[in-house]
């Protein structure tokens, strides 16, 4: 817990830094390129236990300075969004709504589709992944991979519509 | 000749004058004059823009004015480090003007501001007007700018705040946590609600948190130590809200109330902007006081035009902004529009094994005892209310446990078998967030400071009169949301020995913490464990009026609630204490009932010390009479080796 709790710290300054990305780019180069450690912090020390009232910058985090190409975009967002809430995103997906997968959706295009319709997709796909044998000795990354590549083409570029919940 | 030229050399220093001082605006002077004139200054929302220290908004003395400046609260700072002294803004660049000999720092500042947005270039995102664009929507309420000068060129801050789609701000009360000191009180982010947020979701929506910058490696009592005396500085940031709702929800655990605040446009546009000017700067903190709710509510103030939240205290709790909110009335509404609860994993999921059936609690554990491959039978598949409480609780685990724990294999079995039966299902829209129970809001228990004084008559020499005070006391009989649960600080206890008819401190609590889990449900694994804290000085010769001996105690226990307004609790404490150098044991086992108007218990507690074989008993029971959330009247009784009846009247402010 203690751990998950520094990962999200190290968002901080990443996630909302704006630069265009490669499609090409796994979750791990995504927070390779935006100077976030997957396990930067390793065991938590007892102090970000309780520095969770009173700071949030620990600056530990190079993110913004990786300027103008390398950290944002829905991509990227999507991909550090899917990583760090993975847990309440896949509890989200199995029950079919949640805040957090409404926040998934709103980073895709629905296109032609209605939002109904690209989480009754998502659900499919994702009880594929889960499904799968190797699934449960997956890593966090590895699992966080596997949805982000599920969603990966449907994400919404600028200038597209976003999914909206009907 | 020679008076073309010079005509022309007159005509190129003014055009270079004028550029030098970046096109004065032909409106400027006469802007400034009907600033002074309108004595804008002197407002307090200008001053509260400026975040002037309170004893220099009272008056505005330059210093050639008749007193040299340096008396009382007329004392002018003149350089521009000295100026911070008279603004809680301690970061360098926040104030725009030069310090003068004859304007007070709000006029100067005033002024340069008028200066700098009539010259501030349209669509230039680093004009002064973009940087500070709380007080351009402040000033244009009275002065005419020109028209063409507007926010729209200001892009950063038009993206940052998403004001063009901004329908209202909300404050959330992040819930105290007791199991760990620095959030004991509470926290409060601000939230941004845009268009989009009921059909997207608030995970996107920007948050706001105030709060310390603390550099990595800080030790935790390092930590304690600077946050209580101001070694830290402080500052806004935003994020995504979901970045904060993955720490405070879904890693401590902590419920979130959502308090929409029901302000106009331009109250909405002045809040948010005034949050904006101040991301790139720093206050003091300290954990006391001058921290998040005090803050949030100055900006609060600022944009109320009100001091309504944080005036004459010396120690602001968090939820103490929120009791302020609940009362506030808006333009003749009230300020908070509605209250959303959002709970916690962990409540969900306990709240979701609550509801279940015996049959079915019983076949959720032994599915979690299990160690061979998951399974269940067909019937138990087939049942949505199980499932969905297995998965609730499944996430919950996942989100408690170290990423790094390698011994989570079975875990992730579970979890993998849980996640394909549910996807198997359809979707559910409703019943997800069910809750057993939702708990009261934070604000409806009294307020934290406390001041009891108390009558104790036990006959003979013991009689005693004590007066306790504390700025944070809320104890296990006290009207707040963990029942039975308590947190004091510095309470300190000032008894009149009648027999030496003199006073004497007998008791000063540092802290006292008492965690009482009444919510763990009989889930496999989990151990529901209650605990208590508390270091304290006590005085134990009454010949002595200030012999406080320090004792350290703590405790593990475990407590069972009996429908909603019964507590049995049982506690296994130890202590050592200074005096005599004494330790022992002090087993307590006492029964609670809380109700809207009263609250009382009755136990039994055994002490025993180990050094000398002395061992006492005494039984003891409280009754607790509330005339309103703030006033209180009890009655106690103890039996130890004397009878003492006694009665105080508690008040909280």
């Amino acid at each position: 817990m203690k751990s998950k709790i520094c990962k999200i710290l190290a968002l901080a300054t990443v996630a909302l830094t704006i630069s265009s990305m490669s499609s090409a780019r796994d979750i791990e180069d995504v927070y390779k390129q935006c100077g976030i450690g997957g396990h930067l912090f390793g065991d938590s020390s007892p102090t970000l236990a309780f520095i969770s009232n009173v700071t949030w910058d620990l600056g530990t985090t190079a993110a913004t300075s990786d300027a103008t190409d390398s950290c944002n975009d829905s991509a990227a967002t999507a991909a550090i969004y899917i990583h760090e809430s993975y847990d309440v995103l896949a509890q989200d997906i199995a029950i079919g709504s949640g805040e957090y997968l409404n926040g998934l959706v709103s980073l895709l295009s629905c296109e032609s589709q209605s939002s109904d319709a690209v989480i009754s997709a998502i659900r499919t796909e994702f009880s594929s992944i889960v499904s799968s044998e190797q699934y449960s000795v997956m890593s966090d990354m590895e699992k966080s991979e596997e949805l982000y590549q599920l969603v990966a083409p449907r994400l919404s570029e600028s200038g597209s519509t976003s999914c909206s919940l009907s | 000749m020679r008076k073309l030229f010079f005509c022309l050399f007159l005509i190129s220093c003014f055009s270079l004058s004028a550029d030098a001082s970046q096109r004065i605006h032909p409106n400027t002077q006469q802007l400034i004059n009907e600033a002074q004139r309108l004595g804008l200054h002197k407002d307090i929302t200008w001053q509260r823009l400026l975040h002037l220290h309170n004893k220099y908004k009272a008056s505005d003395h330059p210093i050639g004015a008749g007193n040299n400046g340096r008396s009382g609260h007329n004392k002018i700072n003149r350089s521009n480090r000295d100026r911070h002294n008279n603004s809680a803004v301690i970061s360098d660049g926040f104030f725009v003007s030069q310090p003068t000999q004859t304007q007070s720092i709000a006029q100067s500042e005033l002024i340069a501001s008028i200066q700098k947005i009539l010259a501030s270039k349209q669509g230039d995102d680093q004009a002064f007007i973009c940087k500070y664009p709380a007080r351009y929507i402040w000033l244009k309420r009275y002065l005419e700018f020109p028209s063409n000068l507007t926010l729209a060129g200001c892009q950063s801050f038009l993206t940052w705040s998403g004001l063009d789609a901004l329908e209202s701000v909300s404050l959330i009360l992040v819930s105290a946590y007791l199991g760990n000191p620095a959030s004991t009180f509470g926290h409060v982010l601000i939230k941004f609600n845009s268009e989009g947020s009921a059909t997207r979701g608030r995970m996107f929506d920007t948050s706001v948190n105030f709060g310390a910058s603390v550099p990595p490696g800080e030790s935790s009592l390092v930590y304690i130590y600077k946050g209580i005396v101001g070694g830290y500085k402080a500052g806004f940031k935003q994020k995504s809200f979901f970045e904060d709702d993955l720490v405070y929800t879904n890693a401590e655990f902590r419920d979130l109330w959502e308090y929409r605040l029901n302000l106009d446009n331009f109250q909405t546009s002045l809040f948010v902007a005034h949050l904006w000017e101040l991301t790139e700067h720093n206050f003091d903190y300290f954990f006391f006081k001058q921290n998040c709710g005090y803050r949030i509510g100055e900006i609060l103030e600022l944009v109320l035009q009100d001091k309504v939240f944080v005036e004459n205290r010396f120690w602001y709790a968090p939820v103490s902004l929120f009791e302020s909110l609940q009362s506030y009335a808006n333009n003749g509404q009230p300020l908070v529009e509605n209250i959303n609860y959002f709970p916690s994993p962990q409540r969900n999921a306990f709240g979701k094994f609550e509801s279940l059936s015996r049959n079915q609690k019983g076949t959720f554990n032994e599915f979690f005892d299990a160690t061979n491959e998951p399974n269940l039978a067909p019937e138990f598949i087939n049942d949505d209310r199980l499932i969905d409480a297995m998965l609730s609780y499944s996430t919950y685990r996942k989100l408690s446990v170290d990423s790094e724990d390698t011994e989570n294999k079975k875990m992730e079995r579970q979890r993998q078998w849980i996640l394909t039966q549910r996807l198997a299902k359809p979707p559910d829209e409703v019943g997800s967030q069910y809750l057993l129970s939702k708990p009261d809001l934070p604000t409806t228990g009294s307020s934290p400071a406390r001041l009891a004084i108390e009558r104790n008559i036990s006959g003979g020499d013991l009689d005693s009169t004590t007066i306790n005070y504390s700025p944070f006391y809320y104890d296990k009989l006290s009207l707040h949301g963990q029942r039975g649960s308590e947190l004091v600080l510095f309470n300190g206890q000032l008894e009149y020995f009648e027999n030496q008819n003199k006073f004497g401190i007998t008791r000063l609590d540092l802290l006292r913490i008492q965690k009482v889990d009444t919510t763990t449900p009989a889930i496999t694994d989990e151990n529901g464990l209650s605990w208590n804290l508390g270091v304290s000085l006590n005085n134990e010769n009454s010949d002595c009026q200030l012999c406080l001996e320090p004792e350290i105690a703590a405790g593990v226990g475990r407590a069972v609630q009996v429908k909603r307004n019964h507590i049995g609790i049982f506690f296994f404490n130890a202590f050592v204490s200074d005096s005599q150098k004494q330790y022992g044991i002090r087993p307590t086992l006492e029964w609670l009932t809380h109700k809207k108007n009263y609250s009382w218990n009755f136990g039994v507690e055994y002490e025993a010390l180990t050094k000398n074989s002395d061992e006492s008993m005494n039984v003891f029971a409280k009754f607790r009479y509330r005339f309103n959330r703030n006033a209180e009247l009890q009655f106690n009784f103890d039996k130890e080796d004397e009878d003492t009846i006694g009665v105080s009247l508690r008040l909280y402010h």
